[in-house]
């Protein structure tokens, strides 16, 4: 059983701030996914967890014990590292029972661990190999082992699957999810890539410049981003993000005016705090946007003309990047014909339900339900 | 190279014996001038040096040289300086390399760590390495000379010796003088190739480890010294060879005395070879110690290649 909760933890390396103010509690059994561009801190703070980096301010607690000042073998956790850190003169039988020999557990218990572990993971052949006679994914696997042999309260994983290539990295991340299932454990893992996070996490923190963006499930993440950056780094295609304004629409209610383009009214209920002549950043996914007769459901139509320039077929799916007044959007569409081509003065609807709007200054979102 | 040159048409005769046999031996033209090199300056003169060891060569007695079998070596079966010389190399070559690693391991290891003017240290280190060994010999035989310096006090004072004396005119005693020397001259060497190994090891196998649950023994017992084993074996591979085959430290000290009791092998051959004048003899000698250290050095790389695996 294990809780771990951060306090205000913060990060400083002289003058500079890896990570701020950092409060999160995670449950036990959570799988909790940080992510975020390179230097925002998620590794820093993962390392913190782990008792591999020095805490500035603030508490770290795993289960009932504050591990503040804990060397990382007092607090019973594994980590997987990003090029695996396996020990190069051990075998994987070795290597995976090194944990239980330090702490001088008897030789029955480290073969059966081990051969739990082993089993597990499918590297049943390999146990007399070294890493240097293992393709990546057994690495990867092997080090996954090293971690489970050994009952941690808490696992940790660093970017693990960044040296693999795109093909194993989305076979590792399903053996990772279905590993989570079978072996329920508390787990932290930090990535930079955003489909990871969704596929894997129960709860996504996003990061940014040592800060917390937004904690939410993938869910909530993707479609009530809390800022402009969420919105941006969340999803892919990543969502289009306008420069608008907001304008009376000539009727008592509000619209969010596209430059050169048309206004899209938007819903008072929904958007409270908005006010007219005002900067805003609109974003819009590119699920949302869609030649008419082509989209899926949409709840609340508005149809516009537009020029589509360029068509990107990825099989299933097309991308559209086309102007909307004078800025380009990417749509999306699925099953997309075979005669998709560009054209001049299509038809498309948006979808007006599926509006974000974020402070032209603060970049937080604009919203009601984010409040 | 053009195809055209060699054929029949361009040449006019077959090309077929030339070409058959050329592919084989090119690689040998092209190392030939390295392999005449390397037979010219060591595979000659070593030859030649053995081959001294089987004839009567006697500076000043011309008219007598010439082969006799192994006779040199027979005469070295019962002469008491070679064993004694043997013996002598045999203490001096242990404790020099003996301490020279464990010291130089250890300020190896307290480099690696960050602290405080590590980088002017770390040149301090490394100084005895520049002194040249005919310097550090003379410094060293002042040092235990009980008139000018204290050092035979102190160690009178902490009861190594029963009183202040110099240690370098005690028959038993007198092969540690230069062994001490060598040991204070050598560690730059053992401390810059095991520091420059303790820096190639990753970092992130120590921070796995701890995870792992390792205390700081323990990862240095299952990760720094397994790293380090194979440098470890090849330095002690060639310090041994070197400590063994340096007489200058001992022949600046003691000059091999008193009584040839701090003599070791290369001081006897040298003079043999230039007091004596007996080039035979000296030959035969030399040629021992060579035997006896490839036998070594063979073996370390053995147990290296093993290690290895």
């Amino acid at each position: 059983m294990a809780e771990v909760s951060l306090r205000r933890v913060a990060k400083r390396y002289g003058s500079f701030q890896a990570v701020e103010n950092f409060d999160l509690d995670i449950a036990h059994e959570e799988f909790v996914v940080f992510v975020g561009p390179s230097g925002c801190g998620k590794s820093t703070t993962l390392r913190m967890i782990a008792g591999l980096e020095d805490i500035s301010d603030g508490e770290i607690w795993i289960g009932e014990r504050v591990v503040n000042d804990l060397p990382p073998r007092a607090r019973n956790i594994s980590m997987v590292f990003q090029n695996y850190a396996l020990y190069p003169h051990m075998t994987v039988r070795q290597s995976q029972g090194f944990g239980l020999r330090m702490a001088r557990r008897p030789k029955e218990e480290i073969a059966e661990k081990v051969n739990r572990a082993t089993s597990l993971l499918g590297l049943q052949g390999l146990l007399a190999r070294r890493p240097a006679a293992l393709s990546g994914g057994q690495r990867q696997r092997v080090a996954m082992g090293r971690a489970i042999v050994r009952d941690p309260d808490v696992f940790l994983f660093d970017e693990p699957l960044s040296n693999l290539d795109a093909k194993l990295r989305g076979q590792m991340r399903t053996e990772i999810k279905k590993l989570h299932e079978k072996v329920r454990t508390t787990v932290i893992y930090v990535t930079h890539d955003q489909v990871e996070a969704m596929t894997l996490a129960d709860r996504i923190v996003v990061m940014r410049d040592g800060r917390i963006e937004q904690v939410g499930t993938p869910y909530e993440v993707f479609h009530t981003p809390a800022s402009r950056f969420v919105a941006g780094f969340i999803g892919s295609p990543p969502m289009n993000l306008i420069d608008a304004r907001i304008v009376g629409d000539g009727q008592g209610g509000l619209a969010v005016a596209v430059p050169g383009g048309p206004a899209l009214p938007i819903d008072p209920a929904r958007f409270v705090g908005v006010r007219a002549d005002t900067e805003v950043t609109l974003g819009l996914r590119p699920e949302s946007i869609a030649p008419e007769g082509m989209g899926g459901p949409i709840e609340r139509p508005y149809g516009f003309a537009a020029d589509i320039g360029l068509v990107e077929p990825l099989g299933s799916e097309a991308l559209l990047i086309l102007a909307l007044g004078d800025v380009e959007v990417t749509a999306r569409v699925f099953r997309p014909g075979p005669r998709l081509a560009p054209e001049a003065g299509v038809r498309f609807v948006i979808d007006l339900n599926d509006l974000h709007l974020f402070d032209d200054t603060t970049g937080r979102r604009l919203d009601r339900r984010s409040e | 190279m053009s195809i055209g040159a060699d054929t029949r048409a361009a040449t006019g005769r077959s090309p077929h014996l030339a070409r058959r046999r050329l592919p084989a031996a090119e690689p040998y033209f092209y190392l030939a001038p390295g392999i005449a090199l390397v037979a010219i300056v060591m595979l000659v003169p070593l030859a030649v040096g053995v081959s001294f060891s089987f004839q009567n060569y006697v500076i000043f007695r011309p008219s007598a040289r010439g082969w006799i079998g192994i006779a040199n070596y027979v005469d070295l079966w019962s002469d008491r300086t070679f064993w004694l010389a043997l013996r002598n190399t045999a203490r001096w070559t242990f404790w020099s390399v003996a301490f020279q690693l464990f010291l130089g391991l250890g300020l190896a290891l307290i480099l690696n760590r960050p602290f405080f003017g590590r980088p002017i240290f770390q040149s301090l280190v490394f100084l005895p390495w520049a002194v040249p060994t005919f310097l550090s010999g003379l410094n060293w035989q002042w040092l235990y000379n009980p008139i000018v310096s204290p050092l035979p006090g102190w160690l009178a004072a902490v009861g190594i010796l029963d009183e202040p004396r110099n240690i370098l005119s005690d028959p038993d005693l007198a092969l540690y003088g230069p062994i001490t020397a060598m040991i204070w001259w050598g560690i730059p060497f053992f401390a810059i190739t095991l520091l420059a190994a303790l820096r190639s090891i990753p970092q992130d196998l120590y921070e796995a480890a701890a995870i792992d649950g390792a205390s700081t023994w323990q990862s240095f017992r299952h990760i720094t010294v397994p790293f380090l084993l194979p440098m470890i074996t090849i330095t002690i591979m060639l310090r041994t060879v070197w400590v063994a085959n340096s007489p200058d430290l001992i022949f600046v000290m003691t000059g091999g005395g008193p009584a040839s009791s701090s003599q070791i092998l290369p001081n006897y051959v040298f003079t043999t070879a230039y007091r004596a004048l007996d080039f035979g003899y000296a030959s035969a000698l030399a040629t021992v110690l060579m035997v006896l250290l490839v036998i070594y050095s063979v073996f370390l790389l053995f147990v290296r290649g093993r290690l290895g695996q």
